[in-house]
């Protein structure tokens, strides 16, 4: 195995550096973050309800509306439990769904806790010079959870409501509602491929700004004619 | 925190196209594998490559329990364990088939990390699944919490592990003779 500080010049596409040492950094990292959200983990869902009640708002169905969305317990694990109500006649593949139908469907708060350990397992792996670029960076990781929680949580409780009418009334179609195939994403692999791209988008747009820079002093620096 | 001790730069903004070739590939592949083929591969993946192998292994280190595959399920005297869709671990098989398959190296290092890292992603699989039934037979009230939580953030710490030590030594430079 060579020495991971003595990594050569990029070769060919290879610009994207995974040594050793920031593998192991992020190991590392991922199972403190994973302990130490175990513990925070009713703190961090209670400040990302909202977002995940927002993000779920957008999803639904226009004629459901949410009721509440509030923690839960299913066979002793931690869940968001949504409850929806159809709040005007609603058509739904030749079947109309009267008002006041409502449901109430769960997603394990642990899923959102993925994006939180994985982000930050990243983003604290990653070498950075100096301790501005590093306070950057978990700015940014905090911007990146809140997407995270936009977009993971909403779309598996949106998911199964649909499911819910689809199970009921159009079984064959499940598969063509977008939502839930996005679910099932989602849960083969896509939890873990977002949380590793918004963490790369954030490590991509804190290393981006010292270059503007730098061109715009040698620009400075050229004489003028 | 680590700091910055590379000749490369691991900041280069330039260098971000292994990130999204990885999510391409993850994509691709799992378009294929589990939306695709998804009624061919997750009952191989389920039956074949997890349940009945863990059987295997199960009926080595706990003759006494009688261990079998009932389909997807494996049972024994003490425990039932049901695998269901999404819980046999392929997308782990895929994440690190896409690092590899991303990252730059030649047809033949990546064929051979694809073969050792299949292999590893099954080893892996079938601890995490020895450790479930484990778990279920002495220590119910932690299930839920290890499979949910901590199971698949331990697998993806090892993956990468694996992974960044084989990237890392692709990079390194050829020892002279």
């Amino acid at each position: 195995m060579g020495n991971p500080s003595a990594v050569a010049a990029p070769r060919g596409l290879n610009r994207w550096p995974l040594p050793a040492r920031v593998g192991i950094a992020f190991a590392f990292w991922l199972v403190v973050i994973a302990i130490v959200a175990l513990f925070a983990g009713d703190l961090l869902s209670t400040a990302l309800l909202p977002v995940i009640k927002l993000g779920a708002g957008g999803l639904l169905a226009q004629p459901l509306s949410i009721e509440s969305l509030r923690f839960s317990s299913v066979q002793d694990v931690p869940v968001f439990e949504l409850r929806a109500v159809v709040a005007t006649p609603w058509e739904f593949l030749n079947h109309t769904i009267p008002v006041g139908s409502n449901l109430q469907v769960t997603v394990p708060r642990a899923h959102t806790l993925y994006h939180v350990v994985v982000i930050g397992a990243l983003v604290l792996a990653w070498p950075s010079p100096n301790l501005r670029r590093r306070a950057w960076l978990l700015g940014l990781a905090c911007v990146a959870v809140v997407v995270s929680a936009l977009i993971d949580a909403p779309i598996n409780l949106a998911a199964q409501a649909h499911a819910l009418f689809y199970e009921r009334f159009a079984p064959a179609e499940l598969d063509s509602s977008w939502l839930i195939r996005s679910a099932r994403f989602l849960d083969h692999g896509g939890r873990l491929l977002l949380g590793a791209l918004l963490a790369t988008a954030v490590i991509a747009i804190v290393a981006a700004p010292p270059r503007r820079k730098r061109r715009r002093k040698a620009r400075r620096r050229r004489p003028a004619r | 925190m680590s700091t910055a001790n590379v000749t490369q730069s691991p900041n280069s903004p330039s260098g971000f196209g292994f990130a999204w070739r990885f999510a391409g590939i993850f994509l691709l592949l799992q378009l294929l594998i589990v939306f695709q083929f998804g009624d061919v591969t997750q009952p191989f993946m389920i039956e074949r490559a997890t349940v009945q192998p863990s059987v295997v292994l199960l009926d080595t280190l706990f003759p006494a329990e009688k261990p079998f595959a009932d389909g997807d399920t494996v049972r024994s005297k003490a425990v039932s364990l049901k695998v269901l869709r999404g819980c046999e671990g392929t997308e782990f098989y895929l994440l690190l088939a896409a690092a590899i398959l991303a990252f730059a190296a030649s047809w033949r290092q990546k064929l051979l990390a694809l073969a050792a890292g299949i292999a590893i992603v099954f080893a892996l699989n079938q601890l995490r699944l020895l450790g479930l039934y484990v778990i279920v037979r002495d220590f119910r009230e932690y299930f839920q919490l290890v499979h949910v939580y901590f199971a698949p953030l331990l697998l993806v710490a090892a993956l990468v592990i694996v992974f960044s030590l084989w990237a890392t030594r692709v990079l390194s430079p050829p020892r002279a003779a």
